[in-house]
């Protein structure tokens, strides 16, 4: 007992000296009408686009600069990053790029979390607005709208896909905190042989909407020779639960981080989803104790599966089997129309000087130009984040490698050399160009998660919890209403 | 070419060996078992062969324990080598997940494949560098504050060890954040200030020695194995200790000659724990080494196989078979090292 | 002056470990429990700040927030039917290795082998083991003629994943008790057997009369380390469900969540303050592991020489 005692003293008084040992400041709300220049007071204003938050040199320095960049890369995505630091170090011969994979994106996200603490922060790194959020807890990224709009360096921030724009810029201020870079959204395919042989042609070009989905049910679903066990798989039962509330009009999440599900459009779309699973509408992975929907639909237990647009190569299935098409992403009605894009963001620290903060933009200028974004999408399977990216004609040619397989001229048609260069043969990126066109219609409609960090409910939280409910639900061990609750419960 | 063949020899002679002792060993309890039905003549003789069966029955009561668990335990090992050999397709389309590959069907290719895909041997000479210099320093820091703990008297001795124990009870996960602060705020992230900030590279990033430092320094010690070495020393009777104080042995003397010797099988397992704590570190090393070359072989492994788009898949396939190579160092320490744990201790001699 | 010169060599020998454990151990572990007294702590900022000082706010937070009554729980559960069992298998089999001679070193390089696995080689394993359609732990069952069990996959509840994960937990744990105790019974002094064989002593009786009692220390060590550890379960978690920490389907999120899976959760918050709900939690920790050891320390005190 003594010893305890001894031992608890001993305790209290070493953490009285570590508290020495740690700087105290209380956080004021600062007052706007007294620091109109402070930081938090700014907010974005179309009349004046640069805010004047951020010192942006006239000219780029003569003296060597070398930026740190964080990312998740590996491989063929970390080679051709490679290839694009060295054609830039070439265009700026006194910058250098230092890339340096930090693991998975929780990872860089943890370990920026610790930089910041330690103030060792890259000058630049890949993130997820979730990150950014989080990142502007510490007032670490800094806002680019000085430079976007900057007569020197600035770029056409229009030419960029609106969904996008508007993602980057939900933060404080309204102001735009990174730049998007590699970006997915989904994809249905569909097995078109089985299709065919009743009788149904689906278009490439345009969602189906749920009411023709209803319709091809008394026909595709059931034991026959040309049927499925279920019409439509969902690989992401948080991307089914998110895209639906959109689509019925229903609450989710707002910017304040707000869990909004407690509404009953929410309730009915819930609803409507649950008699689906029930009659065999709609599968999740789970139905084959599986993660994704590729292997059950290559074996023809369902008609068709929503994955992401990364994922294609897994959902083809072997020669003879059967045809696959690929079209956009079902929808509820032309209202309300949503697809989800998804995929990180490049942006700058705020713990770097004014010429490590050019050298870094000029960079991201330079990895998110039209050919560079266009070239990045045909290699990696992202998609172009540019409109000249799309209108390319490098990617143009791409997207014409679909429509010329469906018309039967492929192998006889020539490719330019620079495709050929770029891809080796453009004729084996036939699924790769059907799925860039199907991802193009839905350009017009991408939606985005509001990003947000609250103790213990961040968006990344509130995703996790909208597919772990949805696949409850689909289980059949609770009610709508409970699962909705239960997300209530869990981030409040 | 002559190289290779002598390797298949060596690996088909121990094959053979391992069979042979195999047959060896069935033979005999087959030859066991049928004595215990051989009827025997008198009292003696029937006492003699009831004990003969009981000893056998023990013997294949305790060969079965062993065999239903090694097997249990071995499942996992077996799905690593079994997945290495599979084509990445079978992987994800299987189900059940099959078992067995046929002989013809191992993809080998897998194991040269997955060397392309990461900078095996950069990563496995990093590993080794910061496993032995950190498994040096567990070991002389253990060895040391162990035979204090076990076998000198000093005032506050079972406080202090208490305290020591207190330190296991807060999860590791906590210590991270202020570790990094620490290193940083000693100069060895090739931030400007503090003790080795001079030991940057021209243009002011990190160096492998900097980066070293920070890999090896915090795991220089470990309380988990100050406690098994203690509990080892422990069971080193005190006649001994004593008889060596009559001697007028020094006690360093004493720690060198006997104790290390005697604790040889705990301070081996030690060493191959410690070595299989830096194969296996990821977090810390991805923190502390700002360029990857300075990393482990487990940040390779992870980098080289991990997934960053939504929907895209690992290479299982590759992943168990750069795994397998990974591991591959380990299996051969362990089994050079393996005849010194097992090797037990005569002590006979040391009493005089 | 006997004793000071013994005290000042003593503290010699401890020199080493004591100045890196203070500089990488003690010092985080203060700064731990110093966080637990800070409101809105932001570590994000360089010049880390926070509102106001609390005594107990983030402990009562933490006491009453439900995700953690259920960490709690299921921590208490593994605690407490893992360790006693993998205690005594690992022993079991140590004492049975350390018996034979033909194929020991085979039967302990097997043993070894979970401790150079690939953790997505045992993740894949497991999954394979607790399949319901086809899994090995089903295809058992199935000879008694019981109805497959959904362990893991959708439709398991809280009782049978938590069977997995514990099956999991204890296999996990084996390797590095059986490697213990067989370097444990290494280091007893064959002499000891010598002299019971020339006496004929029953096998059991040298068991409990030999082996045991000088296996002891290392017992003790397992046993203590082997509850702190326990008590510090989560990547078996993570190993078993992935970040949702449940199986598909099972509701509440996190129904299989452990303490350090709570503190975890909070640690890499980006939110104000939260970093002190995770210290808040793992001072909670550090004194319930703390007083169930003196417990275990104040039992055993009598029957192992510790």
């Amino acid at each position: 007992m003594k010893k305890l005692l001894s031992l608890t003293l001993l305790l209290v008084s070493v953490v009285v000296l570590a508290g020495c040992a740690t700087k105290t400041a209380p956080e004021e709300e600062i007052d706007c009408e007294l620091y109109p220049n402070a930081i938090q007071c700014k907010v974005a204003d179309p009349d004046n686009p640069q805010p004047g938050i951020v010192e942006v040199l006239d000219t780029l320095p003569a003296e060597d600069i070398t930026i740190d960049f964080w990312h998740v890369y590996g491989q063929e995505k970390e080679a051709l990053l490679l290839d694009y630091i060295t054609e830039f170090e070439a265009l700026y011969p006194n910058i250098t790029v230092n890339a340096t994979s930090q693991g998975g994106y929780d990872d860089l996200r943890n370990k920026t979390i610790l930089a910041m603490s330690a103030g060792t922060t890259p000058t630049m790194l890949v993130a997820y607005p979730d990150h950014i959020a989080g990142y502007l807890e510490g007032d670490a990224v800094i806002p680019l709208d000085d430079f976007i709009y900057d007569d020197v360096w600035g770029i056409d921030i229009t030419d960029f896909i609106d969904s996008y724009i508007e993602e980057n810029r939900q933060y404080q201020g309204g102001f735009m905190y990174s730049v998007p870079y590699s970006k997915s959204t989904e994809m249905m395919v569909f097995n078109k042989t089985i299709f065919e042989a009743n009788g149904i042609t689906i278009p490439m070009d345009a969602p189906l909407s749920f009411t023709d989905l209803e319709g091809f049910m008394s026909t595709m679903v059931g034991t026959g020779a040309d049927q499925c066990e279920y019409l439509i798989n969902y690989d992401s039962s948080a991307n089914l639960f998110i895209n639906s509330v959109r689509q019925w009009d229903g609450g989710y999440t707002n910017s304040a981080g707000e869990i909004l599900v407690d509404d009953e459009n929410t309730v009915a779309m819930l609803t409507y989803l649950k008699s689906k699973f029930e009659n065999k509408m709609i599968a999740l992975p789970l139905a084959w104790d599986q993660q994704y929907g590729s292997t059950n639909f290559k074996a023809g237990d369902s008609c068709m599966t929503v994955g992401s647009t990364a994922g294609i190569s897994y959902n083809i299935p072997d020669v003879g089997t059967f045809e696959i098409g690929i079209a956009p992403v079902p929808q509820w009605d032309e209202d309300h129309m949503s697809a989800v894009q998804q995929g990180p963001n490049v942006g700058i620290m705020e713990n770097s000087t004014p010429a490590e903060q050019l050298a870094a933009w000029l960079f991201i200028k330079y990895i998110t130009g039209t050919e560079q974004t266009a070239k990045w999408s045909m290699l990696t399977g992202y998609l172009p984040v540019r409109i000249s990216g799309y209108e390319s004609v490098a990617y143009q040619e791409f997207l014409s490698i679909a429509g010329m397989d469906a018309a039967g001229t492929l192998d006889d048609y020539v490719f330019s050399q620079d495709l050929q260069d770029l891809l080796g043969n453009p004729a084996d990126y036939v699924y790769e160009s059907m799925t860039a066109n199907a991802a193009a219609v839905q350009v017009d409609y991408y939606e985005y998660d509001f990003a947000f960090s609250m103790v213990h409910a961040s968006s990344s939280d509130a995703r996790l919890q909208a597919g772990i409910i949805t696949e409850a639900v689909y289980g059949g061990t609770v009610t709508v209403q409970e699962a909705l609750q239960s997300m209530l419960d869990d981030l409040s | 070419m002559e190289d290779k063949n002598t390797f298949i020899d060596k690996v088909k002679d121990s094959m053979s060996k391992f069979t042979e002792k195999v047959k060896v060993s069935a033979k005999e309890f087959w030859s066991n078992l049928k004595s215990l039905f051989v009827k025997g003549d008198g009292e003696k003789e029937q006492k003699r062969l009831s004990e003969k069966r009981r000893r056998v029955i023990r013997k294949a009561g305790i060969y079965t324990f062993l065999l239903v668990f090694a097997i249990i335990i071995i499942i996992p090992f077996y799905f690593m080598l079994i997945t290495s050999l599979k084509d990445v397709d079978k992987i994800y389309e299987e189900i059940p997940p099959s078992l067995w590959v046929k002989f013809k069907d191992m993809m080998f290719i897998n194991y040269k494949a997955s060397l392309e895909n990461f900078d095996y041997f950069v990563y496995m000479k990093n590993t080794i560098v910061v496993a032995f210099f950190a498994t040096m320093g567990v070991l002389v820091t253990t060895i040391l504050a162990s035979f204090a703990f076990a076998r000198l008297n000093f005032k506050g001795r079972d406080l202090l060890f208490l305290g020591f124990l207190m330190t296991m009870m807060i999860p590791g996960e906590m210590f991270v954040i202020t570790n990094y602060l620490t290193v940083s705020d000693l100069g060895l992230l090739g931030k400007e200030g503090g003790l080795f900030s001079g030991l940057v590279l021209a243009d002011g990033s990190q160096s492998a020695l900097q980066a070293n430092i920070a890999l090896i320094t915090p795991f220089m010690t470990s309380v988990f194995y100050i406690f098994f070495l203690r509990q080892a020393f422990k069971q080193i009777p005190d006649e001994l200790y004593l008889a060596a104080k009559v001697d007028g042995t020094s006690d360093f003397k004493y720690l060198r000659r006997i104790m290390v010797p005697i604790a040889a099988p705990t301070i081996i397992t030690i060493t191959i724990l410690n070595m299989m704590g830096t194969w296996s570190a990821f977090i810390w090393p991805n923190l502390v080494a700002d360029d990857e070359k300075y990393r482990l072989i487990t940040n390779g492994l992870r980098k080289a196989f991990s997934v960053v788009g939504t929907g895209e898949r690992p290479a299982f396939n590759l992943q168990m078979a750069a795994a397998m190579l990974v591991t591959l160092p380990l299996l051969v320490v362990f089994f050079l090292l393996k005849k010194y744990i097992m090797r037990g201790v005569s002590r006979s001699g040391i009493k005089g | 002056m006997l004793e000071r010169e013994s005290n000042l060599k003593a503290w010699l020998y401890l020199a080493p470990a004591l100045l890196l454990l203070s500089v990488f151990t003690f010092y985080p572990l203060f700064n731990s429990f110093y966080l637990t007294f800070l409101v809105g702590y932001n570590y994000l900022k360089p010049d880390k700040i926070f509102e106001a000082y609390t005594l107990v706010g983030n402990f009562k937070e933490v006491l009453s927030d439900k995700l953690f009554h259920q960490a709690l729980k299921n921590t208490v559960v593994i605690v407490f039917v893992s360790v006693p069992i993998s205690v005594i298998v690992s022993l079991l089999i140590a004492v049975a290795l350390n018996g034979i001679k033909k194929l020991q070193g085979t039967f302990q390089t097997i043993f070894f082998l979970p401790y150079v696995t690939n953790a997505i080689a045992v993740g894949m394993a497991f999954a394979f083991i607790f399949n319901t359609n086809y899994g090995l732990v089903n295809q058992f069952l199935g000879w008694f003629g019981m109805d497959p069990v959904k362990f893991v996959t959708l439709g398991a509840t809280w009782g049978t994943s938590m069977i997995a994960l514990l099956v999991y937990t204890i296999w996990g744990g084996l390797a590095f008790k059986i490697m213990v105790f067989l370097a444990g019974l290494q280091n007893i002094d064959k002499q000891y057997y010598d002299a019971a064989k020339v006496d004929a002593t029953p096998r059991s009786r040298v068991l409990r009369r030999i082996t045991i009692p000088l296996l002891s220390p290392m017992i003790a060590y397992i046993t203590i380390t082997s509850f702190i550890g326990a008590f510090k379960a989560y990547r078996t978690v993570i190993g078993m469900f992935g970040a949702s920490l449940a199986p598909p389907g099972l509701l509440p999120k996190d129904s299989l969540i452990t303490i350090v899976g709570y503190i975890y959760s909070y640690i890499y918050d980006t939110a104000p303050g939260a970093i002190s709900i995770a210290a808040a939690a793992a001072v909670i920790l550090f004194v319930i592991t703390l007083v169930f050891t003196f417990i275990q320390m104040w039992v055993s005190k009598k029957r192992v020489h510790f």
